[in-house]
């Protein structure tokens, strides 16, 4: 298990480093001057202000010293502050990661919880019309974009019913948990709906193989009920590739629920990444991109560590 | 459902003019093609073929557990006085495990990998006759116990991949064993087993249909596996019984030249070394297209006219059953080998070569 966590440990660092050389160097190769963004474009452009400005935040230097500068400041968590608003990124972070965090884990969750018995019926009727319909169901779902889903929502729930607000975002710690799920259930159930979709198709072609195995067979030959064998026997090896694409997808909603977060006002962090990449602010950029590429990591070496939970073969491997 | 009720002249299990189709593409898959026997409380039928002959549905198609939803059955099950065949999932369930039960060909894919063997041997246990937990695990430490796995206690938490392949047929056997059916399949129970492992389940089977008077059906492609473990042996080919009767009559003396076939094809110990395997010429046929006549007619050494255009009724001998025009032993089939040998026929060469062989012992 040491090992393991190690070997996990010094991934997790080769990861980081590509992660943040990459981004380093996409965001020296953008054309623009952050200066121009400072400055805004209509600013008298007096040359010896340009040249102070790019001596304080160090524009002069070469490529390499910079990254290895914000290099050492990172290790240390220190992440800079932002050319255009000086907030400090950490501060930045600790606002929005939260947010964005619990609307990709809820939309997550949701997208589990329906997904499982959606493809689990999806492959015990398989070919029968309960499996038609279900599959036509996903393949709406699939198709609809999330934002479109979000607008409908936005219509049915706040418009038509008035149940819900439209936008905004109640924080947990200052109005409480009730007032919070009240403007994180529309924007969550938007992004898991697509969650969705993915999930109870992979749950239904892996249970669809594990349902042709031989110890499914010798189960229902010991006279167990469909129900049991579907949930004692059939569900835990039809899990795996589910759980691997959780992994992935929870990483990939951090850094990617900017639309859904647009069209609700949410304060998250995709909201405020393409913010700065339109500003040019590269620091932020590259403060926001390390903690989800970490996140990332962080969440599919979980995962790997569950595969072990889920399948005993992989114990001691 | 209770044994009491049938007397030791009906059988526990009669079958009759069973057929099960699989439909492939408009075609019939013929896989087992109007099939009938018995089998008797404490007795054990053997049923032999090569692969692809329909044994393994046979079974399956018995209890009724096929799921293959373009197989449809027809004919009659009769289960200790009760049709099973046109029976709903739903009835037949209280068949199965608790009447009936099967051993499957392969312990390393019939185990569920992700669940313990204390569990898998008493869920269904659990299901069918309510136990509470510490109960089903006594009675799991005794199952394991009966079909002697050392430390039962210490293997309820195994995982099935923790034990060897005869552990885990012996651990098949034990969830079949575990509601004490009446009647046991084993189909093809040491196949997928080394050859050291496989008397030594084969004995626990045997042993445990001895103790529990449990009627066996056992399905396998060696007839030397049946030669000593059973009472009554039929041979299937193509679908279809073309042989049957009672151990000692079948091995004294075979009249279908399929049965003849196998039974040459069992290596002996007693040949000079180095002596060539006498193989059966050919493939088992295409069940979806089987020819007219006689299915076993293109690799027969006894292959005459007639048997290309007519098929052989099964016809009962003093209780020895077969379906062959020139049944071996008869002066016809003597000719017809004689003939065909002369003709060089090659699936007649095996037989020319006994013969051959047999004359020089002699003389």
């Amino acid at each position: 298990m040491g090992k393991v966590i190690a070997t996990r440990l010094a991934r997790l660092v080769a990861t980081l480093l590509a992660v943040t050389f990459l981004t380093f160097s996409m965001t020296a190769l953008l054309p623009g001057d952050p200066v121009n963004a400072i400055l805004g474009v209509d600013a008298v452009r007096d040359p010896e202000v340009v040249a102070k400005i790019r001596a304080d935040l160090g524009l002069d230097d070469p490529f390499l010293n910079r990254y290895v500068n914000w290099l050492g400041n990172a290790a240390t968590g220190d992440l800079g502050q932002s050319y255009i608003t000086d907030q400090e990124v950490m501060t930045t972070i600790s606002q929005r990661l939260p947010v964005t965090a619990q609307l990709a884990f809820m939309a997550i969750l949701m997208a589990v919880i329906l997904a499982i018995p959606i493809g689990m019926l999806g492959a015990y009727k398989q070919g029968k019309w309960q499996d038609a319909t279900t599959s036509a169901g996903v393949q709406v779902a699939l198709s609809i974009p999330n934002f479109i889903i979000g607008i409908f929502l936005i219509w049915l729930f706040s418009v038509q019913l008035g149940w819900l607000p439209a936008s905004n975002w109640n924080r947990i710690t200052t109005d409480g948990l009730v007032e919070n799920l009240k403007t994180a259930i529309l924007p969550a159930s938007a992004l898991a709906m697509t969650q969705m979709a993915i999930f109870s198709r992979l749950v239904r072609s892996d249970m669809i193989a594990t349902l042709q195995e031989d110890y499914i067979l010798a189960a229902r030959s010991k006279g167990l009920s469909d129900r049991f064998i579907l949930l004692r026997h059939a569900l835990r090896p039809s899990s795996l590739s589910l759980m691997t694409i959780i992994g992935i997808n929870f990483g990939a909603l951090l850094g990617g629920t900017v639309i859904i977060e647009t069209l609700f006002a949410i304060p998250g962090v995709g909201f405020r990444l393409i913010n700065a990449i339109y500003q040019r602010d590269i620091i932020v950029i590259q403060g926001i991109t390390v903690f989800i590429a970490t996140a990332y990591v962080v969440i599919n070496t979980i995962v790997d560590l569950l595969y072990a939970v889920v399948d005993p073969r992989i114990r001691k491997g | 459902m209770s044994s009491s009720a049938v007397s030791d002249s009906r059988p526990l299990l009669s079958v009759r003019d069973l057929r099960t189709h699989f439909d492939v593409g408009g075609h019939a898959v013929k896989a087992v093609d109007g099939v009938s026997f018995d089998v008797y409380e404490g007795k054990t039928l053997g049923i032999v073929g090569e692969s692809g002959c329909g044994k393994t549905v046979l079974s399956r198609s018995i209890m009724g557990i096929t799921t293959a939803s373009n197989a449809s059955t027809s004919g009659s099950v009769n289960y200790a006085g009760t049709e099973l065949v046109g029976k709903s999932k739903r009835a037949l369930r209280a068949f199965w495990g608790e009447e009936m039960a099967m051993v499957f060909q392969d312990p390393m894919t019939s185990l569920n990998p992700v669940v313990r063997i204390g569990r898998q041997l008493t869920e269904h246990l659990r299901a069918h006759k309510k136990l509470s937990k510490s109960e089903a695990n006594e009675l799991a430490v005794q199952l394991l116990t009966w079909v002697r796995i050392p430390e039962p206690k210490e293997r309820l938490s195994n995982f099935p991949h923790q034990m060897s392949g005869g552990m885990r047929q012996r651990v098949c056997i034990a969830i079949a064993l575990a509601c004490s059916p009446k009647l046991l399949f084993a189909d093809e129970p040491t196949t997928a087993l080394d050859v050291t492992v496989q008397h030594q389940i084969l004995n626990l089977l045997a042993q445990q249909q001895q103790e529990r008077q449990m009627g066996m059906v056992l399905v396998t492609h060696d007839l030397g596996v049946v030669a000593t473990r059973t009472d009554d042996i039929a041979v299937m080919y193509a679908g279809k019984i073309v042989e049957k009767a009672s151990t000692s009559a079948l091995f004294s003396r075979m009249r279908h030249p399929y049965t003849q076939s196998l039974f040459w094809s069992i290596p002996k110990t007693s040949e000079p070394k180095h002596t060539r395997l006498s193989a059966i010429v050919g493939r088992p046929p295409n069940l979806a297209a089987l020819p007219s006549g006689c299915s076993f007619a293109d690799r027969c050494p006894y292959v005459q006219p007639i048997c290309r255009e007519v098929e052989p009724k099964l016809q009962t001998i003093d209780s020895h059953s077969f379906a062959c025009h020139l049944p071996v032993g008869s002066t016809e089939a003597e000719a017809a080998l004689s003939a065909n040998i002369s003709a060089g026929l090659p699936q007649s060469e095996g037989a020319a070569a006994r013969r051959e062989a047999q004359q020089g012992s002699l003389t």
